[in-house]
């Protein structure tokens, strides 16, 4: 079985860390998300960048082991990849540690919250006409 | 082949001959302005965007500074239907047009370009220069929704140079302080900010404020606008400004009604930033103020802060952390009558309760 690395996309996302959570905003989709608890100790994982089995063995020495923990992380990992908040990455150049922002709760399948609702604020390449210096508006309507 | 930032400062050379040409046909007619401790001498070649631009910002309207300096950007304005010249031929190409107005690659050397397709208006500051010059086709087409938040663009590059952020919020306040009205549109800080300019607090922003001394211990917010943009249901809500609507009907783009709110009643030009409120619409006789947490308040800040203004969005999201840390915020749950929440932001102004 393949063990990717995987971090988070360099392009087009900005993203910090405020009391243990994650904001995330997609500058292309207008999507931003909040990753709290065991999803933004993974999110965390992934700014420093690392493999699937890494993550859950930092997971399992911090929540202790758990039924289908891995699959749990595995899953979210896939989600973000398929939302295009992380990449595969050829390798990993930092030593991930044990250390993580907020105090350990106690163990829940990470989520990602997802709000679209902000999605209108980009303006969309409208329709437009060139002017003879190569100026484009947009057409009414 | 040139660079980006090569072809972008023989951009800003060829503009500078262009503004010269419109400005020796249709004459030059000057304001000043004051805005965030900056001052904007706003050279327009000819008449035709004066009434477009100037209102918006004429709460900030100077004669000249008291202290003679020249001002610390000079921002010079023209259309080309009215005085005949138009924008050099344009130097990007299409793909560089970026979705918040951005000429991606056009932010080195000290420059900043913008161009809004929506409305054609180009943009571009020299920081070096201390100059900046704004385009459009025909002045005529200029959208009322930009003469209510007008040369923004300029405005921000300018500030991000000088520390300062727009954020997306209503603020409201006196000379004790401010308090900051943040949440996505819909969400009550247009109406519960106007309703309550009509008591002792003032307003200084309904859409944007701009904000400074983010890494100091006191944070201030400062006015930029005087216009406020205003749905049906807001104006309902707040019937003594149907009169004063400039834009019956309401052809822009979002369909909000436009009052130049500033040429009414008094504002507030700056003051230290004491509270960030977020206002959630319910139906109960009573309004409830919650504590928020940091996360909350940047979570109803920041995302659309950065996706309806161009800059730099990692450090904007960087600054805006830093003030949640630092300054308390609180979900106002606001009930029928907007105008009872002026005795709750009054004692988060005064720090009195």
């Amino acid at each position: 079985m393949t063990d990717p690395v995987f971090r988070i996309n360099p392009e087009g996302l900005v993203h910090d860390s405020i009391g243990g959570e994650a904001i995330v905003l997609s500058m292309s989709s207008g999507t931003y998300y909040n990753l709290s608890g065991t999803a933004a100790d993974i999110w965390g994982l992934l700014a420093k960048g690392g493999r699937l089995s890494q993550f859950h063995a930092l997971l399992e020495s911090r929540y202790g082991a758990q039924p289908k923990m891995a699959d749990d992380v595995q899953n979210f990992v896939q989600t973000l990849e398929d939302d295009g908040l992380v990449i595969r990455a050829e390798d990993s150049s930092e030593e991930l540690s044990g250390k993580f922002d907020a105090a350990a709760q106690s163990w829940a399948p990470p989520e990602l919250t997802a709000y679209e609702d902000l999605q209108d604020l980009l303006t969309i390449d409208p329709i437009h006409d060139v002017d003879d210096s190569g100026w484009p508006n947009a057409k009414p309507g | 082949m040139p660079s980006r930032a090569d072809s972008t400062a023989e951009f800003f050379r060829a503009i500078k001959g262009q503004f010269s040409a419109a400005s020796n046909a249709a004459g030059i007619v000057d304001h000043a302005v004051k805005v965030g401790g900056q001052i904007f001498r706003l050279e327009f070649a000819g008449p035709a965007l004066v009434d477009r631009i100037v209102p918006a910002l004429s709460h900030h309207l100077i004669t000249a500074d008291p202290n003679g300096n020249s001002p610390d950007l000079t921002i010079r304005i023209w259309d080309a239907a009215s005085t005949g010249i138009g924008a050099p031929a344009m130097p990007w190409n299409h793909d560089q047009f970026a979705s918040r107005r951005e000429v991606s690659g056009t932010n080195g050397g000290g420059y900043r370009a913008a161009y809004d397709l929506y409305c054609g208006v180009l943009s571009i500051v020299s920081i070096k220069d201390n100059c900046a010059y704004w385009w459009i086709g025909d002045s005529e087409k200029l959208p009322l929704y930009e003469s209510a938040a007008p040369l923004r663009e300029i405005l921000q590059a300018w500030f991000d140079h000088k520390g300062g952020i727009f954020v997306h919020a209503a603020a409201i306040g006196n000379e004790d302080g401010a308090v900051l009205l943040v949440g996505k549109g819909g969400s009550g800080k247009t109406t519960t900010a106007i309703a309550c300019a009509d008591t002792d607090l003032r307003l200084l922003g309904e859409d944007y404020c701009l904000v400074t001394g983010f890494g100091q211990p006191q944070a201030h917010a400062h006015s930029l606008y005087c216009s406020a943009k205003l749905t049906d249901h807001s104006l309902d809500l707040l019937p003594h400004l149907k009169p004063l609507v400039i834009n019956d009907d309401r052809k822009d783009r979002d369909g909000k009604a436009i009052v130049m709110f500033g040429q009414h009643f008094p504002m507030l030009s700056h003051a230290p930033v004491k509270a960030i409120v977020l206002p959630t619409r319910t139906d109960s006789d009573r309004m409830k103020l919650i504590a928020a947490s940091p996360t909350d308040a940047l979570m109803a800040l920041a995302p659309s802060t950065i996706l309806q203004l161009s800059g730099q969005a990692q450090s904007a999201l960087g600054h805006m952390k830093q003030l949640v840390e630092k300054i308390p915020a609180y979900r106002l749950e606001l009930g029928k009558r907007p105008r009872d929440a002026a005795e709750h932001l009054r004692r988060l102004v005064t720090g009195r309760s």
